[in-house]
């Protein structure tokens, strides 16, 4: 067979049909579409974002997002379970930093840009030192936050406390941490960002935190099925990997984290 | 463990086992559905309330939006706008919608002057007291009812409204506070409220970063609640089988309490949880329990219902399995116990068959064939057992074979069931034999059962019996005959004796009359021959006086006397002797005689009452005599006399034996023709049985004693032949006996009878 080889013009000719195909392809291929106006939601959770600062990732990442973007997107702030709820039904477009899982990919796309482990913060009165230990003493209750989901092993773990009946729920990590210090719950599960509360609320002393066995978690914006479609997420994928890509993202968690932890969060293999 | 036993209590417990774990998986099913039910119920819960809170919080965005667009100070915009909110009760639970003004330190005494100014004469900032930065409050919409009250509360001087109005200011998003009392609620009982701020800042100045909100801002406005309120306005009605609790912050305590629901639990609550909603900044605990109503809402009763069916069923076919396997033991248990009865009855009659001494067969009714033959049966007839069952009975009943078939028939129709036949033995000899023959039921067939016994000997005996009778029987007559011819001399002989026995008694009693008179003259003749006596020796006493010469007059005339004397009574003695002479000589007469004549009854009675008289002279008892003097007779007047002596010797013989005292009376009453004479005493009487046999000859209670026996029996004789009358005996043991003569006065003419006694010539009589 005879051999294909790139001559100039070969590369021409090429270049000139992809030419033809863009412009073919029209302003689908610019960016997403914003002939409405989109909305996107907010959580407090650490330093992803404060609603008393109004301030965080997910609030500087949100703002470069939506510059590129182009759109008029608004951002409101909700409590997390209330996000989902409207990701599946559709009145939201998007949020930040979340996790999928099979009932999740129903009904969410997203576009990863962070990944983290999970870990459990337990106070150190409550003589746990693995999650065995957790599970047998009965009069240990967890805190989580409401439709919040994690790594594989935490999950479990979750889950068979939940059946056990020994969860406490919160709307946000604000009431966790006041509960943990009252030793109301004697466990909770934390990310990365949740560090500084610990240090500003003297959580750090009273406690110990126990690692999840698990690899990293990718985070990503999470775009409603319902709402976008197949083309737009993939348009907004392109956006997040574009931000991925020029450091952008590095440059925003390196804001709020050390360069090494933020690079470990920010350097992942995208599934 | 045999497998009857076994296997049935396995599948019971294996029933048993899979109705545990049926049970115990639908309770769990159950529990799970109840616990999902319970967090569902939860989640709508925590997102009813934390969608409220949002609707608020876009109302207050409303009202900045209109302040971002008006003048702060223009207060009717600000009413118009609350006002065109139209508070329905998806909002009644608002109290008020208010605004504050943020006054630092330095502006605040012209603040206070343009409030003056505005129309609140009063207006001053409370709490009083000088601070940094103030924050009244300029103005409360609607303005109705305690939302009246004057302005000036400085919120900020309230750590916890200020806290509210801090976050509020630093995110620039609504904030509420913690649990606080309304400043327009004023009084010891206030509900919980809380207020939740939103920020206003200076118009057109930066907002978007932390230091921006901080420097612009102008003020706040609120809007105000009583939590109470709140929660009615949230639910039509109450969460179905929950009730909840909300506490300010992390802790549920008294002091952080918000609202509670009023709880239908009688026992602790089957579901429960605590969840803390994080609303516009602030925490608060949602405490949730289950109430009794929830699980009979939500909750199944199946669990116990496969319990107790699983259980039922295990057991039904536990028992099911072991009757199965028991099924033919039992029907054999139960067949060898009915045939146990059949065996037994067959064992005993074969027994009673086989061993029997008499002769027993069981015979075809219809064929006559000898189906089975007991031992005695073949040493009888003299053919082995084996041969003998088999023969037919026609080869050994000698009647002709139709015979034999008609009687077979009656046997088996019960019409008869004992016969006489002869039978032939094997030898060829004849025997009688008596036959008792019934149908029996053997084997579901009917055969005759029937016993033989062999007769001939008794057939035989019987015959010389007959023989014998016959003989016997002429024997017996010639000897009644004979017998007879004897008997009759014998009784003529004894007739002849009672004639004599009659005749002796006569000569007996005339015996007894002539001793009596004997004894009697003995009396009379004896005085006589004594006075006698004394006469003579009275005359020899004269005589000799006389001859001694000195006979006085009073002498001889007392000696006169006494010999008059004397000699009366031998005069008299001897009167009295010649008259019973007299008399016996009558009684004698007519003793002796049989001779007719006419006699007056009374003095016959007399006569004959005086002659016995001296013999019961000494008894105690009396006889009175009672007749009229005029009854004449023309009868037979010696047997007459003879019956009454007789009588009357009875009564004392008998009557007064052993009596101290007694009567005896004898009357007489007579009409034309018959004259009833009566001799009655008041002695011992007779018993019946006595009574019964007085006039029978030789019957006497008193035998050795003197008594012959006759003596009423000839009376008896004498009254009905001779005088031709009736003579009867009563009695009343122990009162007395009576004895009725009834004759006719003129005795019936005699005919003459055959007489073979030796009878002395009939004398005359005197009378």
């Amino acid at each position: 067979m005879k051999k294909y080889t790139l001559t100039t013009t070969n590369r021409r000719f090429l270049g000139g049909i992809f030419f033809v195909l863009a412009c073919l392809g029209g302003s689908a291929q610019a960016g997403p579409d914003c002939s409405r106006p989109l909305t996107l939601a907010l959580h407090d959770h650490g330093l992803l974002y404060s609603a008393a600062t109004d301030s965080g990732i997910d609030k500087d990442f949100a703002d470069e997002l939506i510059r590129r973007s182009g759109c008029k997107v608004a951002v409101s702030f909700m409590p997390r379970a209330r996000i989902w709820q409207l990701i599946e039904s559709g009145a939201l477009d998007f949020s930040l930093s979340g996790i999928t899982n099979a009932e999740r990919d129903r009904f969410a796309a997203f576009a990863w840009y962070f990944s983290n482990k999970y870990y459990l913060l337990v106070r150190k009165d409550a003589g746990v030192r693995g999650l065995p230990d957790f599970e047998r003493n009965r009069d240990l209750q967890l805190g989580v936050i409401r439709s919040f989901r994690y790594s594989e092993t935490a999950n479990r773990f979750v889950d068979t406390l939940h059946d056990a009946n020994r969860l406490s729920q919160a709307g946000g990590l604000t009431p966790l941490y006041q509960a943990l210090i009252l030793n109301r719950i004697q466990g909770m599960i934390i990310e990365p960002f949740d560090y500084p509360a610990l240090e500003e609320k003297q959580i750090r002393d009273l406690t110990a935190i126990i690692e999840f066995n698990d690899p990293p978690v990718p985070h990503g914006v999470i775009m409603s099925r319902k709402a976008l479609s197949m083309t737009e997420q993939k348009k907004w994928r392109e956006l997040v990997e574009g931000m991925r890509a020029d450091g952008t993202v590095r440059r925003i968690f390196e804001k709020y984290f050390k360069p090494e932890l933020a690079a470990a969060m920010v350097d992942f293999q995208a599934p | 463990m045999s497998l009857v036993r076994l296997l049935p209590a396995l599948i019971l417990v294996a029933a048993l086992g899979i109705t545990g774990l049926a049970w115990n998986h639908e309770r769990q099913v159950t529990q799970k559905a109840l616990q999902s039910q319970f967090d569902f119920l939860l989640r709508e819960t925590i997102g009813r309330v934390e969608q409220r809170m949002a609707t608020y919080e876009q109302m207050l965005r409303g009202v900045q939006g209109l302040l971002a667009i008006t003048e702060p100070t223009d207060r009717d915009a600000f009413s118009n706008y609350v006002g065109a909110l139209q508070f329905d009760p998806n909002f009644a639970s608002i109290q008020a919608v208010g605004i504050i003004k943020r006054v630092p330190a330095a502006l605040a005494p012209s603040h206070v002057a343009s409030m003056r100014r505005l129309g609140f004469n009063d207006y001053v900032i409370q709490p009083a007291g000088v601070r940094e930065v103030y924050a009244p409050v300029i103005q409360r919409e609607p303005y109705v009812g305690r939302n009246r009250m004057r302005p000036g509360f400085d919120a900020w001087s309230d750590p916890v409204r200020r806290s509210a109005m801090e976050r509020a200011r630093d995110s620039g998003m609504a904030a509420i506070s913690g649990k606080v009392q309304l400043v327009v609620d004023s009084g010891a009982d206030a509900p919980a409220g809380f207020v939740m701020y939103m920020p206003i800042y200076t118009r057109g100045q930066a907002q978007d970063n932390l230091a921006g909100r901080r420097a612009h801002l102008a003020g706040w406005i609120f809007a105000s609640f009583r939590m109470s309120d709140v929660i009615a306005s949230l639910y039509g009605e109450k969460p179905p089988g929950l009730a909840f609790s909300l506490f300010d912050g992390v802790e549920p305590t008294e002091a952080a309490l918000l609202y509670r629901a009023a709880e239908t639990r009688s026992r602790p609550a089957a579901f429960a949880a605590n969840e803390y909603l994080v609303v516009g900044g602030n925490t608060w605990t949602l405490s949730v329990r289950s109430q009794d109503d929830f699980e009979t809402r939500f909750g199944r009763n199946s669990a116990l219902i496969i319990a107790a069916t699983g259980v039922s069923l295990g057991l039904l076919l536990a028992l099911l399995t072991w009757l199965i396997l028991t099924a033919r033991t039992r029907a054999l248990q139960l067949a060898a116990n009915m045939t146990q009865e059949i065996r037994e009855s067959e064992a005993r009659f074969r027994d009673f068959f086989e061993k029997n001494s008499s002769v027993m067969l069981l015979i075809d009714p219809t064929s006559g064939e000898i189906k089975e033959a007991n031992e005695t049966a073949a040493t009888y007839y003299g053919y082995p057992r084996t041969q003998l069952a088999g023969m037919l009975i026609d080869e050994i009943n000698t009647l002709p074979p139709e015979r034999v078939a008609e009687e077979r028939q009656k046997a088996l129709h019960e019409e008869r069931n004992y016969f006489l036949f002869q039978h032939r033995l094997a030898s060829g000899e004849l025997r009688d034999v008596e036959v008792h023959s019934s149908p029996v039921v053997s084997g579901g067939r009917t055969l005759l059962f029937s016993i033989a016994h062999d007769v001939t000997a008794r057939k035989q005996a019987e015959q010389r019996v007959v023989e014998t009778l016959r003989s016997s029987e002429k024997d017996l007559e010639g000897r009644v005959n004979e017998r007879t011819a004897e008997l009759s001399s014998t009784i003529e002989r004894l007739k002849q004796t009672q004639v004599d026995l009659a005749q002796a008694d006569k000569l007996a009693s005339l015996g007894a009359l002539v001793a009596g008179v004997a004894h009697e003259l003995n009396t009379p003749i004896g005085n006589a021959l004594t006075m006698a006596s004394a006469l003579e020796e009275a005359a020899i006493e004269l005589d000799a006086m006389v001859a001694a010469g000195g006979l006085r007059r009073s002498v001889l005339a007392a000696h006169a006397q006494k010999s008059k004397g004397m000699a009366a009574i031998v005069t008299r003695s001897c009167l009295r002797a010649a008259s019973l002479i007299a008399s016996f000589k009558r009684v004698a007469v007519d003793q002796t005689s049989e001779q007719r004549r006419k006699f007056d009854l009374h003095a016959l009675v007399d006569d004959n009452v005086a002659a016995i008289k001296p013999s019961f002279k000494k008894a105690p008892w009396i006889i009175e005599v009672d007749i009229r003097a005029d009854i004449g007779c023309d009868s037979y007047p010696g047997p007459l006399g003879q019956v009454i002596t007789n009588l009357i010797q009875n009564a004392a013989a008998h009557a007064f034996d052993g009596r101290t005292s007694g009567t005896l009376r004898v009357y007489a009453t007579c009409d034309a023709e018959m004259v009833e004479m009566i001799v009655e005493d008041d002695g011992k009487g007779m018993e019946p049985a006595v009574l019964a046999h007085i006039f029978e000859p030789f019957y006497t209670t008193k035998l050795g004693q003197g008594g012959s026996g006759l003596g009423l029996s000839v009376s008896l004789n004498i009254v009905t032949g001779v005088l031709g009358g009736t003579l009867q005996a009563s009695s009343d043991p122990g009162y007395g006996s009576r004895f009725t003569l009834r004759f006719p006065r003129i005795a019936p003419s005699q005919v003459a009878q055959p007489r073979k006694d030796r009878r002395r010539r009939e004398q005359p009589s005197e009378g």
